[in-house]
Formats: C-alpha cells, structure tokens, sequence
C-alpha cells in the first residue's frame, strides 16, 4: 500500500533536480544525503481565495514560490456560495473547493467522519506526501491534518495568531489544536512569542515548533515621497476600528497629539464598531481638519493611503507578528507601536518606537517621532525591509521542515494509539475510542472504494509552462 | 544514481584533508553569536532552536491565593447554618401539621425569638445610631407586615385546597434546594455589604406559604408565617452583623443551630439525624478540604502573549 503513495526517482518525468550544498537535518543533526526531492504538497484551510486577509495571502505566496522552487502544490478550502469543484490559479495552483457547510466567520463547522471521503480521496489521487494546514479557528485545516495523519501522509501546522487560556472559547481551541497534533505533527509559528504561546497552549515539546517569520509584497509598497504634503507631519492609521485593534487608545491620545505639535494630522482607514469614538471625540475637540475619517479602504487602495504619510501608528493591544507594519516601513514611513505580542521581534530600533499600551506614553513616542520622521529616508527603509522578509526565504526554511518530516519515520499502529493517552483516563479512554473508530471507518472506505482503483489526477505541466513564460518575457 | 555521479565529475581536485582540519578547527574557535529573539536577521541557528531564554517572562499564578482550612471552614459555617435553618422550619412544619406542637408553645417561643433577636442585631450591627426615630421605623414596618399577613392568613390557608398533599411536598422541596442554591452567602458570610437574594428569598416565601396552606387553623398559619418571615427575611441581617462582629461568635451559633436542629430531627427519625450530620460534616469540613486539594492544580499563566488591558473604554 505504501508504494502508491511515494514517488520514487523513476516515476517522475523532467527531472532536473537542483544541486544544492548538504544540509544538516533540524531534528537528528545528521547531514541530508539524498538530493532534494520534488514533495507533493496540500495547503489546506478554510481561509482562502475568494475571501482576502493576512493568511489567505501567506498561504498564496508559499505555494507560488514553492511551485517555483519545483514542488507541486494543491489548495483545498471550502465552497464559497456557487464556487465548488476544481480551479486553477496562477503557475497551475490547483484550487479544491470541497462542499461544507460555511459557518459564521468564515470557518466552518466541525465534523468527524463526513470530510474523511472526500479528503481521502483527493490525498490518494493527487498522491500527496505533505499536508499543510493553516490557522488554529479553520475546522477544515485540523480535519486535514487529523486524516492525513491516519493516512499515513506527513503532516505540517502552520500558527498564525495567539491564544489566551482563561476563556472557555480559548479552551477549546486549544484541546482541539493539541489533538490535530498528537501525531507527531509539526508546528510552523510565525514569531517567537507565537512560539511559547503555542507551546504552552499544546504541551507540545519546542523542538517541534519552528519559528519563521511572515513577509508581504513589497512591490506594491514604494515609497512616492511626492505624495506626502510637506507642510503637515502625517500619521496614518489604517486598521479595522474594533477594542482589540487599541481603538480607546487612539481617541484618548490624538486631542493630546494634536495639542503639543500644531502642524500636525491624523488619517484614519478603516471601519468597524467603534468609529462612532472617534467621530465623538473629533466634535469634541473640534478638530476636524486635522483629523481625516476614510471608512473602510480597498486593499488595492491601501499604498495610496500609506505613502500619503510620514508615521504609521499601530496600537493594537495583540498582535502575533503584525504584517501592516511591515507595508508601512515598504512606504517610507516610521512606525510607532504598542509594545504588544510579536511585534517587538519584528523590526529593528531605527525603524520603529515601542510604547506601552496606554494613551500617555503612546502619545509622546509618537510627539518624539514627529522629529525623528524627518531623517527618515523611505527608500533606504524600502530596500532595507525588503532584504528582511522574502517569500523565497520563508519557502526555503519551511522546505527545510518538509525534508525533515519526511525523514521521520511512520511509526505503527500500536505507538500511536499511545500519542492518545493524554487527557486524563476518561480523555485518554475517548481519544482512543474516537481513533479507533475512524480507523474502522477508513477501513470501511477503503473496501468501497479500494486504492488501486483511484484515477491519478494529471499533474499540471508546471515546469513546461515556467520554461515557456521565461521565453516570452525574453522575447 | 545519475547525480552521484555527476557530483563526483565536477569535484575535480579534493582539498587535502590537513588544511580542511586546520578550518574546522578555525570554525569552531569562532563562537556562536548568541540568539536573539528577533526575526529580521538570518541567525546561525536552526529555525526550532529552542534558548535558554524560552518562556523567561512567563508569570504563574500572580493572583491566586493559597487559602487555608480554617478560613475555609469558617466561610462554609454560613452554609451550615442556612442549611440547618431550613432543616429546622421543616421540622417545626412537621410538628405543627401533626399538632403535636400546641399554639401556645409556638407564640410563646416566636416572641421570644423575635424579642431576642431584634435586641442581639441592635447590639452586634455597627455603624447603627440606636435613636428612637430607628426603633419606631423597624416597629412600624414589623407591624405593617405582621397585620397584613393576619389579615390574609385566612385566604392563605385555602389556597392551596384542591392540590394534593404529594404536589406540597415536592413542590416545596424543590423550593427550598433552590433557596439553598441561591442564597446570598457572600452577605452571611460578612464580604458584602448589601442583602441581595430576592430569587432565594421568594422561593423560602413561596415554599412557605404552600406549606402553611396545610394547617389547621387560621391564628396557626399566622403564627407559622410569621415564623418563616423571621427566619428566612430577618435573620441573615442578624447572621451577617454577628459574622462581621467576631468570628467566635459565628462559630458558636453554627454550633447551636445544628445542635438544636440534630435534637429535633432526633426527635422525628434518627436515619434523618444521621443524614443530616454527615451532610453538614461534608459541607462543613469536607468541601474544604477538597478545595485544597485542587489547589494545586490552579494554573493561571500570564506571558507577553497576553491581550492589553486598556485603562479606559469607550462604550
């Protein structure tokens, strides 16, 4: 059974593998003997095309790189309304739209044994060697992982947001995650306090859990220092106007702003609940030309908004790694922060003003940056971000722990019944029932619908299709 | 097996094995940068690399509070008596539905009760100026209440005429545990400051009222109503100014109460004394002590992955 599933040198046509220097394996220290090999990789998410956000992007740029680094990717997610079936993207991305039931924000709702067929049989005729799951809140990601798992197919987490423990909605998700990844899953986390959060919320050990950072387009981010008006000092704030994104923070401390620095003015993108706050405290203070209200921004329209400034102002109150800070300093522009969650690993001293997250000490950091804005050189900022954060590199780091998941071996059966003695005695007791149970159903699946009856999808020719773009941009 | 080869074609000449050890050697005399916890440089370490400095500002448990058995023990004692007192006016019902307590015993022992009382929460209340506006404003509400409840107490006693006497009793338990459920013990127990239960407190008065429905004679149902207006409306004022006075006191009361409800009960049926005493020991003594020993598995983590807390929200 196992030979279906692996790709071995012979089968795979066009090979032209890239020699690359020997690297030392993460988790056993010995050095990497076989050359690299092609993986068949399914990212798989709740969240993706056509809903647009943080991970839908992340999970599009890795897959368009890592095809371009010669591995083949599919996307599976849920329908999205009258969106079902099979879509192709760009460089052959082959999207799944799999039927489920959508529940509010975007996720949808969990299941134990209504997705097993469907992705079962999408693993076996795509012959997927890695599983790559995405977002704690997406139901469809821990399904993934949790059938890959009893598949016998690799599997990889990757965490994109912190989680508190108090709540009994924290709870829960964090039980959940730590049953997606009792078996020997590993966990990709975008920074370090991303890292310890995560290791506390699972138990799991840390040498499980690699840390490699997110990054952006930084192409749609120049700097156009001819769009900033020079007799002003811009702050913009572009975020949506909600309590955990620091509104409060933001109408306590622009009167104060406004007051000490009088060629000073604020832009504000975004919409959301407490817009209202804001619009009350401008009335208030009366100022209306120097603070400006845009409503919600198109994310096309977004570098407009950004080069129009000189300071960006972030003040959230929890923030795993903060990617618009990121767009921000692509633009040109200095970033003043609340001292909150990743963001104090993300970017370097002369970039960026940490203040603690209250109104007070926020409002003088950004009075100190008026000045200090005004020795910032965006293109030097532009090219020195862009060094910091690539696609390509992030691709090749999370490589990285697929050649090491694939060197782990596929323990039997026996050893990972063990993997379910977590829990307590009653927990432990119904993990292993529940385990057993959807082994009794794969195996039922498996009689209807035996393995070597499945048609093998067709690959898309991607290698044939890079080569020809390549000529035509020559040409 | 084609790349092997290929690898061992383009080597051309191998470096001689001295000079590769010399920079070995070199290599390791350079030491390691330390790690630092940031992302936007390439360290020389693997992306799982777990440092000494991992979880160094994670906080434990900063705001638990290891409480000890006595204290336990004591804020159960309120518990104790709500129950006991409960305990008491059910057998008090008892012995006036089978007429073996007579009228005069009862009116004799309520005054006194109410007499006594009244005097002990005037002297153990603090902050309580004792002038004669207050004295005749408690006397004035006392009789308002009182003859009002004379006055329906004929209406009372027909009530509840044409429902069995198995809907009472089990309608009336179930008032009562939820009396007991939702009483105010933060009140009895002297950490607050306001009386407020008015669910408890209409479900003791509901349970009463059907139960008084069952007597005989009209004075009697105002005698037992009255009854239960002492018990179940004014006595955890008094409780509550006793507790706050000294915790002796409280102890000493608990004590009384329970002895006194143990003898009466002995009076009716001993497997009931006998429940009732372990039940109090469990409540009493036994809930403490397994509180303490989940103590341990109290875990309250709190780290830089932590929401902010804003001082002052807009709403």
């Amino acid at each position: 059974m196992k030979k279906e599933i692996e790709i071995t040198l012979e089968d795979l046509e066009n090979e032209e593998l890239v020699q690359i220097p020997k690297r030392k394996s993460i988790l056993t220290g010995k050095y990497l003997k076989k050359p690299k090999k092609r993986y068949r990789i399914a990212m798989i998410t709740d969240f993706f095309y056509p809903s647009v956000g943080g991970v839908e992007t992340h999970i599009f740029q890795l897959s368009q790189c890592l095809i371009k680094r010669g591995h083949k990717v599919i996307v599976i997610t849920h329908q999205y309304g009258d969106r079902n079936g099979i879509r192709f993207m760009t460089n052959g991305l082959k999207i799944y739209y799999i039927p489920k039931l959508r529940a509010p924000d975007k996720s949808s709702f969990p299941t134990l044994w209504n997705n097993t067929p469907i992705l079962r049989d999408i693993f076996l005729r795509e012959k997927i060697m890695i599983v790559h799951g995405h977002q704690e809140i997406s139901v469809l990601a821990h399904e993934g992982v949790l059938n890959a798992r009893e598949l016998g197919i690799k599997a990889v987490f990757t965490e994109h947001s912190l989680f508190g423990f108090n709540e009994i909605h924290y709870i829960l998700v964090n039980k959940g995650l730590m049953y997606s990844l009792l078996d020997g899953v590993h966990l990709i986390c975008v920074s370090n306090t991303t890292k310890e959060n995560a290791v506390l919320r699972t138990a799991l050990s840390p040498y499980l859990v690699s840390v490699i950072p997110n990054a952006t387009d930084f192409s749609r981010f120049t700097p156009d220092p001819t769009q900033s008006d020079p007799n002003w000092i811009t702050i913009v704030s572009i975020t949506r106007l909600m309590y955990r994104k620091g509104v409060d923070l933001m109408v306590d401390l622009i009167p104060i702003v406004c007051k000490a620095v009088p060629n000073v003015r604020f832009i504000i993108g975004g919409d959301g609940p407490k817009r209202v706050f804001i619009e009350m405290m401008i009335e208030k203070y009366d100022l209306q030309d120097r603070v400006k209200l845009l409503g919600f921004v198109k994310h096309e329209n977004v570098p407009n908004v950004l080069v129009q400034g000189n300071i960006f102002l972030n003040t959230s109150l929890t923030e795993s790694f903060c990617i618009a800070i990121l767009e921000a300093v692509s633009c040109g522009l200095y970033v003043v922060a609340t001292k909150v969650g990743g963001v104090p690993e993300v970017l370097p001293n002369y970039m960026i003003s940490f203040a603690k997250p209250n109104p007070e000490e926020l409002a003088q950091k950004l009075i100190e940056a008026t000045e200090k804005c005004k020795d910032v050189d965006p293109y030097f900022f532009h090219k020195e971000v862009r060094e910091m954060y690539d696609w390509h590199d992030i691709a090749e780091r999370t490589e990285k722990v697929y050649d090491d998941m694939m060197l782990q071996p596929e323990r039997p059966l026996f050893e990972k019944l063990q993997y379910h003695s977590r829990g307590g005695t009653w927990g432990a007791l119904f993990n292993k029932l529940i385990f057993m149970l959807r082994l009794i159903w794969l195996f039922i699946l498996e009689v209807c619908f035996p393995r070597d009856q499945i048609h093998y999808a067709v690959d898309f020719p991607t290698d044939k299709f890079l080569k020809m773009k390549k000529k035509k941009l020559n040409n | 097996m084609s790349l092997i080869q290929t690898n061992q074609q383009k080597a051309g000449t191998k470096e001689p094995p001295k000079e590769k050890k010399a920079e070995h050697k070199r290599k390791a005399e350079q030491k390691k940068k330390p790690w630092r916890k940031i992302l936007y440089i390439q360290q020389d370490y693997p992306d799982n690399h777990t440092d000494k400095s991992f979880l160094e500002f994670m906080v434990l448990n900063a705001t638990a509070r290891r409480r000890s058995f006595g204290e336990l023990s004591l804020a159960a004692t309120s518990i104790t008596q709500e129950l006991s007192i409960v305990v008491l006016f059910i057998v008090i019902f008892f012995h006036s539905y089978n007429n073996t307590l007579p009228l005069v015993h009862f009116v004799v022992i309520n005054s006194i009760l109410i007499v006594l009382g009244y005097l002990m929460f005037l002297y153990f209340e603090e902050d309580l100026e004792i002038t004669f506006d207050l004295i005749f404003n408690h006397l004035k509400t006392f009789f308002i209440i009182f003859a009002s409840v004379f006055g329906l107490s004929s209406v009372l006693r027909t009530l509840t005429k044409a429902i069995s006497n198995d809907t009472i009793w089990a309608l009336t338990t179930f008032l009562f545990c939820l009396h007991l459920f939702f009483q105010d013990y933060g009140y009895l127990n002297g950490f607050k400051n306001r009386f407020f239960a008015p669910f408890s407190l209409n479900a003791a008065i509901f349970g009463s009222v059907i139960l008084a429905s069952r007597l005989n004679s009209d004075f009697y149902v105002f005698v037992f109503l009255a009854f239960s207006f002492q018990v179940f409306a004014l006595s955890p004022l008094l409780r509550h100014s006793i507790k706050k006075f000294s915790n002796e006191f409280q102890v000493l009361l608990t004590a009384l109460m329970f002895a006194l409800t143990f003898g009466l009960i002995v009076t009716i049926n001993t497997l009931f004394a006998i429940l009732f005493f372990f039940f109090v020991a469990f409540i009493n003594f036994g809930s403490p002590l397994s509180l303490m020993a989940a103590q341990k598995w109290k875990l309250f983590i709190q780290g830089p992955w932590d929401c902010a807390v804003v001082e002052t929200v807009h709403k």
